[in-house]
């Protein structure tokens, strides 16, 4: 196994691989802030400047690409609470809280650490455990996805702040959103109100945008009594996290990255659903969860590391068993296949510089992204300090164009404007955004699975139960929810006594 | 009923599972085991009216009546928040009306100058300068740099 990893680091250390790397997580990084534009508009952006390259140096750059862009959407969700993908949503909840108490600083400056040492975890297993982890992505089949998913659902539901009936409702809402436009089973197409747009479903960056920052700007246009968004003066100290937060944080990214190295190798959603799951995992174990929602560390070092590790270990089932995870990862695959390599099992035998190359670039990708940042927290920092009502109508604009983009599709501007407003009144009325976006990454598949599972069972749905992995999961939330009622009706008696 | 978010919340609930299931029965549900395209839709329809009645019949919780003071005590202060609101929302429109019509420029334009105008401290010249950087920044790197697939100038 070390020697993989010194051929990977020889591969990956060399000047022409550390260029590219460095170019694409430069303008990856650029790239992400801009919100709404991600990985996906990036890299499909910059594909064709990639076909004259060779194929270490292509891949090089697309990798630093990927993280560049991710890093980059990890810096608005907390500056703005503007989520650029639905991994980075989580990060708005507390980040954003830290950023608007004057600690933009240090929330940036841990999501970045947090992702470094998830990137290092999601290595260690991927080495180590890659074999044992596509055996386990093998015995998944949809009820074990389903009966996952659901599970992380729940725990989502967590994520409401006071209610988690509201929190149920919302990953609800999510859900129903999912079943807009095509259904892939029968080709029906529902709820789209004869809009071609919306045949493919509701963007989901457009409706991240429009429940975290447009909801946002409707809270905030014209009435911030400060004139801006910090309601605090910035000190010089609150540009890096202090101790106390470092300790804080430490078990954080240790479960986030172990849990999203795990959730990773499930293909498509794994990120997602890891840094939801460690959010939730976090305000569960804290001392004091009523930190969360206000601006805890944790919120931002668990689910970041756990996003980070889960991108690492989603290389497993694109490159070992030629399965893209998601577009982006399709997209990588495409590229490999145009400079001839195939991905499937035998890549790691026949190309194990590529393989191993590319995975060591990832850390030493993300080392560069510290170094570049480090300097640009501050101004990224100063950036919070220009009055909003300048700040706001940029922002509308990057969201407009952000939510064009992703489709070339002015519906999908209909959609935020939409839900910006819809968002904003079911914020009031207590529903959060985090557990409607988780609802509708996940409701398609969940659909999917579901029904995948009933038909292969003929409509028997003691498959779910009958199955020893998807009974265990459907076991770890029947638990969840009895201690939910649990914890609430002991709370209603001591309240009354 | 007295508490104002808990009613509001709840009916909201049952408003969205309510037409979630009047739209899912439009299409054909199938059985168990062949399940059709209203299926799903009707299932989380109706467990989210019964979740949203759940919130109507169940009494009032601490974080609930925390919840309406706050709302009732805002709704006051609704006035200030006109302006702005109608300001965003309309130039989301007006982006749209002339990203068809009138192409990325006057698009970006308008929807910056307007929403500019939303906040009472920004003054018609201080929103028309914002329009015009955001213009310039705007097709200088989405358009030329990135290549966003968007026509300048759409007049004819």
């Amino acid at each position: 196994m070390l020697d993989n990893l010194w051929l990977g680091l020889t591969t990956a250390l060399t000047i022409h691989a550390l260029t590219y790397a460095f170019v694409g997580v430069l303008i990856g990084n650029l790239i992400g802030v801009l919100p709404g534009i991600g990985a996906l508009a990036a890299i499909a952006m910059l594909l064709p400047l990639t076909y004259s390259l060779d194929p270490t140096g292509a891949l090089m750059m697309l990798a630093g690409l990927y993280y560049g862009t991710s890093f980059g959407g990890a810096t608005t969700s907390i500056l703005l609470n503007l989520p650029g993908t639905a991994q980075h949503a989580v990060v708005c909840l507390d980040g954003h809280q830290l950023a608007m108490k004057g600690k933009a600083g240090a929330a940036i400056f841990m999501a970045m650490f947090a992702s470094c040492i998830g990137v290092i975890c999601g290595i260690v297993i991927m080495t180590a455990m890659s074999p044992l982890v596509v055996a386990i992505a093998f015995k998944f089949g949809p009820a074990e996805y389903f009966s996952l998913m659901l599970l992380g659902l729940l725990a989502a539901s967590v994520l409401s702040v006071g209610s988690p009936i509201r929190g149920i409702i919302g990953i609800l809402f999510g859900l129903i959103c999912g079943t807009v436009g095509t259904d892939v089973t029968s080709g029906a197409i529902r709820f789209t109100f004869g809009l071609q747009g919306l045949v493919e479903g509701l963007s989901i960056v457009a409706l991240a945008m429009a429940l975290f920052g447009v909801a946002e700007v409707y809270k905030n246009a014209g009435v911030l009594k400060s004139g801006n968004l910090i309601s605090k003066t910035v000190s010089r100290k609150s540009v890096r996290p202090n101790k106390k937060e470092i300790k804080q944080s430490v078990g954080a990214m240790a479960r986030g990255s172990l849990m999203g190295s795990l959730l990773g190798a499930l293909p498509g959603t794994g990120g997602v659903l890891a840094s939801f799951i460690s959010y939730a995992t976090e305000k569960k174990l804290a001392k004091d969860p009523s930190r969360f929602g206000q601006g805890a560390i944790e919120g931002v070092a668990g689910p970041e590391a756990a996003n980070s590790s889960a991108a690492i270990t989603a290389f497993i089932p694109t490159l070992t068993l030629g399965i893209p995870g998601d577009a982006v990862m399709a997209l990588m695959m495409g590229a490999l296949m145009i400079h001839n390599i195939i991905p499937g099992p035998q890549l790691i035998t026949e190309h194990p510089s590529l393989f191993w190359g590319l995975i060591m670039s990832f850390w030493i990708g993300n080392l560069m992204l510290l170094v570049l940042n480090i300097p640009l927290i501050s101004v990224w920092v100063r950036l919070l300090t220009v009055p909003y009502r300048w700040i706001y109508p940029i922002v509308i604009f990057l969201i407009a164009i952000g939510a064009y983009s992703t489709n070339n599709n002015l519906t999908d501007v209909g959609v935020v404007a939409f839900f910006g407003i819809l968002g904003y009144i079911a914020a009031r009325l207590g529903y959060e955004p985090a557990p409607v976006i988780l609802g509708l990454v996940l409701g398609p598949l969940l659909e999917q699975n579901f029904r995948r599972a009933l038909k292969i069972s003929h409509g028997d749905i003691s498959v779910f139960i009958g199955r020893p992995i998807s009974a265990s999961f459907l076991l770890i939330i029947l638990v969840m929810l009895v201690a939910m009622v649990v914890i609430h009706i002991r709370k209603k008696t001591i309240n009354n006594s | 009923m007295r508490n104002t978010y808990k009613f509001l919340s709840g009916i909201f609930a049952c408003g969205v599972g309510g037409l979630c299931i009047w739209g899912s029965l439009d299409f054909d549900l199938g059985q168990l085991r062949n399940m059709g395209p209203g299926f799903y839709p009707l299932m989380l329809g109706i467990l989210t009216t019964i979740l949203g009645i759940s919130i109507l019949i169940l009494p009032v919780s601490e974080d609930e009546a925390k919840r309406d003071a706050i709302l009732k005590s805002s709704l006051l202060e609704m006035k200030t928040h006109i302006r702005p609101w109608l300001c965003v929302a309309g130039g989301f429109v007006v982006f749209i009306i002339i990203g068809v019509y009138g192409g990325f420029v006057p698009a970006t334009f308008m929807l910056v100058f307007i929403c500019a105008l939303g906040d009472r401290e920004n003054t018609p010249v201080s929103s028309l300068v914002l329009g015009i950087i955001t213009s310039i920044f705007a097709v200088s790197v989405f358009y030329y740099a990135m290549r966003i697939q968007f026509p300048l100038w759409n007049w004819g």
